[in-house]
């Protein structure tokens, strides 16, 4: 094996590939920060220019791209409550206020370095385990996913406040009722369409997440009263003081959760960011931790990808997929045997995502002061930007007018359901989780002829059934105990 | 292609629209019903690319226009006849498949096939360590017992991998309704449920199980071509197997049902040309495609045959209502 | 009074939803499924249905309350021409369209802001989008 990194570093560092993996990185950052184009919109438009290059130098630079955009990601998830990818919503959580009170520069700063550490320990756990950790993806299969979903709707708990438990339960249903319109992924029947063809294959993430963020935050600056503006000026464009201190145990104990979830094919990368960002929530209300967490996570799962592509073959993700027919038109198959017929692309991929994270931090913290100065501006012209930048994203994806009134509509019923107290995080939650909880559901239950047992008799299976009431008891005895303190809960 | 080039081609393209004329034979312009990043859309971006390496097109753009299965790209495209005039559509397999199933009206009937390109067949896989080592071994035990042998596949239930398996078994005698189908969402999460051991029998294509069938993570037991295909010389299809049963899912090009004659005529030459180069046989291999090249009038014929045999199989074994 | 009325749009909705859940068409497999393509709806609709009751019964208490409505009417006419334009006109030039009108609707009223910045945008979008990254856009009914 160290023969194998000592060639994947002379990859690495061969001064065309240096150059490479850095445009790779730029590009991706760059479109990971426009509306409505993700990493795998990025590594599409991106591979007409690997063509022109080596398989190895191509697959570095799209391998770049990729974590650039999700490194690039956060920026519009934090400064305008804009999540362009289901992996950076739980990064607009406390991002965005912080944001809004006159510290974006902070906020991208502690997001900039998270992603650093959880992209540079993930590639060092690539390195590292990246053959042993290959059964890990085999190892689960639809029960385990039943159970590892369940788990994740269950930290909804997280975001419910006291008195708030209630509504969070209608947010994360009407989550989970949007997620079943358009066809049904098990049977292939219609459902909830209507009859418009326009709904046929569902409602996008993307549309969701920027009607009921963005476009609904729009909205709530055009309906109250501007009170002295709604971003205060930026006091800080760097790290506070005590916050490195503070977030280096939550990105050390988050990279690790990120890039063993991120391993295992599906939502690993969001999954990743909400259980990081709800496990952070229950030990701290520190929001450096809340945005460092799922940064960390997010970044060390995009990683965590690459086991199950690079050793098995395997895409877990669409981005993943993409990046699978990437590899396939430069000529390299990847699979159990890249690693005896490609060493030095197998390494030298690995290896160049160390470099690409220091390239990524080296090219995004100089431009924090500037991106942070873009939100200063008054309320009328702050509104139509945010607002068309929602609005542009959406129709970019799918150039279909029908989803901006859609989008409207969703705004609306947003701005109503905030007014009321209704927290919409865990609609969000409910609706990535819904189609894949309903597959995998199904699935175990019919391979079990209609048995429930199934659920139960397997050691992951029983291991994340104890999570999951572990999750609902510990704000219950956190409660108990706080009790004689005579204080209400926190 | 440099940024200088793509600027100019772009303009070309803008104000091509509003002078379509003369010119227009060097522009190809794609419609792809669906999101980037598919295996469709890589079809057309690498036929695309192999265009213009070929210098049959000076260039050609590409635009998703996804939604509906599909769907809504194939009606934009049929409706708006004059915008898409002189354009090209790739589809595949499943425009069949959903106009029997009712999900969309129109059908290739309202297009204008100009060629098929590339088959992808659909293989019968098992996990290398199985203990079923020929696909009659696995007939027999779902003929005694259809439920025993769980099969999965990439896509929904009564959708593409289920119909194959359906058709395969059907052809041996088993009720093939009643066989157990787990499906999952794309053949890479399926194929995981192979290695997993969720699933015995995986339904799926040539095309996206190669790397493991050389890697030797799973065996091949039967495959749906007429020939044996070169890429897995040593598996036997099914034909020659006792059950005739020929499937594929091809990819292929259509024009605008207001397309011209000598326009018509221009695409065809342009693909005939095409698939004779060194160019798309390299193509070709890179991606693992095995080539259909039916032009014109044999492509029309080619996609009635499989909509009959499709249709008559899935009415009689109940895959549509 | 108006505590009622979010809960009763909710118990709205679930009634359409299960409306629409009992009506969806099933596949001959799922006789064989103990959750089928109606079981998920059904049980999120009666579970909305009773929080909504609940909710109904016992009235909410708005969080925030003294909205004005009419900027978020004129927003609204502007997304909706905003998107009837583009089929017709193109992405960019509805894009430039919609900030000045919504900007001036706002209050802007410095004239350099309402020309340049829209124009200026929609023109950086239409670089950066089609002709950097290569992404065809249709340009638009009008024109062609």
């Amino acid at each position: 094996m160290w023969e194998g990194i000592a060639q994947g570093l002379g990859t690495a560092l061969d001064p065309a590939n240096l150059l490479w993996v850095a445009a790779g990185c730029c590009a991706g950052t760059l479109i990971g920060m426009l509306p409505g184009l993700g990493p795998i919109t990025a590594i599409a438009l991106m591979i007409p220019v690997s063509y022109t290059l080596e398989p190895a130098a191509g697959l570095i630079m799209m391998a770049g791209v990729y974590y650039g955009a999700v490194f690039g990601g956060s920026t519009s998830s934090i400064l305008i409550n804009a999540p362009g990818v289901a992996s950076t919503v739980a990064t607009s959580f406390d991002g965005y206020p912080m944001a809004r009170s006159g510290q974006a520069g902070r906020a991208l700063a502690i997001a900039a370095y998270a992603s650093f550490a959880g992209g540079t320990i993930g590639a060092i756990a690539l390195l590292l385990f990246a053959g042993a950790l290959a059964s890990w993806a085999t190892a689960f299969q639809s029960p385990e996913y039943t159970l590892i979903l369940v788990f994740a709707l269950s930290s909804i708990a997280a975001f419910a406040e006291r008195g708030r438990v209630a509504k969070s339960c209608v947010a994360a249903l009407l989550g989970l009722m949007l997620g079943t319109v358009g066809t049904d992924q098990s049977a292939g029947v219609q459902r909830f369409t209507f009859g418009r063809l326009d709904l046929m294959d569902g409602i996008s993430f993307i549309l969701l997440a920027m009607a009921v963020f963005a476009l609904a935050e729009a909205f709530h600056m055009l309906t109250t009263r501007d009170r002295g503006g709604d971003y205060r000026p930026a006091t800080s464009v760097r790290l506070a003081k005590g916050d490195a201190r503070a977030i280096t145990p939550t990105v050390g104990r988050n990279s690790a959760l990120g890039f063993l979830v991120g391993i295992l094919p599906g939502a690993g990368a969001t999954l990743a960011s909400f259980f990081a960002y709800d496990f952070e929530k229950r030990f701290t209300r520190n929001p450096a931790c809340g945005i460092a967490a799922p940064e960390a996570a997010n970044n060390a799962a995009c990683t965590g990808s690459f086991v199950p592509l690079l050793t098995l073959g395997i895409p877990g993700s669409g981005t993943t997929a993409v990046l699978l027919g990437v590899m396939l038109s430069l000529g390299i198959q990847p699979g159990p045997r890249l690693l005896e017929t490609d060493p030095a692309v197998f390494w030298g991929v690995i290896v160049s995502m160390y470099i690409g994270n220091l390239v990524l931090l080296a090219l995004n913290l100089p431009l924090i002061p500037y991106i942070s100065r873009l939100i200063q501006v008054s309320r009328p012209v702050l509104i139509p930007f945010v607002a068309a930048f929602s609005l542009v994203g959406v129709y970019l994806t799918t150039s279909n007018a029908f989803d901006l009134y859609l989008m409207l509509g969703f705004g609306i019923a947003a701005l109503i359901l905030r007014s009321w107290g209704f927290p919409l995080a865990p609609l969000l939650l409910g609706f990535i989780l819904s189609g894949m909880l309903e597959e995998n559901l199904r699935r175990t239950l019919y391979l079990a002829d209609g048995s429930w047992s199934m659920l139960l008799d397997r050691p992951a299976t029983v291991l994340l059934a104890f999570a999951c009431a572990a999750i609902w008891l510990a704000p219950a005895i956190r409660w108990w105990r706080s009790r004689p303190a005579g204080e209400p809960e926190s | 292609m440099n940024i200088r080039s793509r600027t100019a081609s772009v303009l070309l393209a803008i104000l091509g629209c509003a002078i379509s004329g003369a010119a227009a034979a060097e522009r190809v312009h794609v419609v792809i019903p669906v999101a980037a990043g598919g295996g469709l859309d890589g079809t057309a971006r690498a036929a695309g690319r192999a265009l213009t390496e070929t210098e049959l097109a000076e260039t050609v753009s590409f635009e998703n226009i996804a939604g509906a299965g599909g769907g809504r790209g194939l009606s934009m495209f049929v409706e708006n006849a004059a915008r898409f005039r002189e354009a090209l559509m790739v589809n595949s397999t499943p425009l069949i498949l959903r106009h029997l199933q009712k999900l969309y009206p129109l059908s290739f009937r309202d297009l204008t096939p100009i060629v098929g390109l590339v088959a992808d067949y659909g293989i019968f896989v098992v996990r290398s360590e199985s203990t079923e080592s020929d696909w009659s071994g696995v007939v027999e035990r779902l003929q005694a017992d259809p439920r025993g042998v769980v099969v999965g596949g990439g896509s929904a239930r009564g959708s593409l991998d289920h119909i194959v398996a359906a058709l395969a078994l059907d052809a041996a005698g088993v009720d093939a309704r009643r066989v157990r189908y787990l499906p999952y969402d794309g053949g890479g999460k399926a194929m995981l449920a192979l290695l997993g051991k969720e699933i015995e029998l995986l339904s799926t294509g040539l095309g996206e199980t190669l790397p493991f069938i050389r890697a030797g993570e799973v065996r091949v037991l039967a495959i749906t071509s007429p020939e044996r295909v070169a890429a897995i010389e040593h598996v036997q299809t099914l034909t020659e197997l006792g059950y005739p049963v020929v499937f594929a899912n091809w990819r292929g090009m259509f024009a605008s049902p207001a397309v011209d004659d000598d326009v018509r005529e221009r695409h065809i030459q342009r693909f005939r040309t095409l698939t004779a180069s060194q160019t798309w046989r390299q193509t070709l291999e890179q991606y693992g495609w095995e080539p259909l090249h039916l032009f014109g009038e044999d492509f029309t014929r080619y996609l009635e045959q499989q909509e009959a045999l499709l249709g008559e199989t899935m009415t009689r074994l109940g895959f549509t209502q | 009074m108006t505590g009622r009325v979010v809960p009763l749009g909710l118990l709205l909705v679930a009634g359409i939803y299960l409306w629409a859940t009992v009506r969806i068409e099933l596949d001959p497999w799922s006789a064989d499924e103990l959750v089928n393509a109606r079981a998920l709806p059904l049980f999120c609709g009666i579970l909305l249905a009773l929080f909504a009751t609940v909710m109904l019964l016992r009235g909410l208490t708005p969080s925030e309350t003294g909205r004005r409505y009419k900027p978020l009417a004129l927003m609204s006419a502007c997304i909706v021409a905003f998107a009837a334009l583009i089929p017709n006109v193109g992405l960019w030039p509805a894009l430039a369209l919609f900030l000045a009108v919504s900007l001036a609707l706002l209050g802007e009223r410095r004239p350099l802001v309402l020309t340049l910045a829209p124009v200026a945008t929609a023109l950086a979008g239409w670089l950066l989008i089609e002709v950097a990254l290569g992404v065809y856009i249709h340009p638009g009914a009008w024109w062609s």
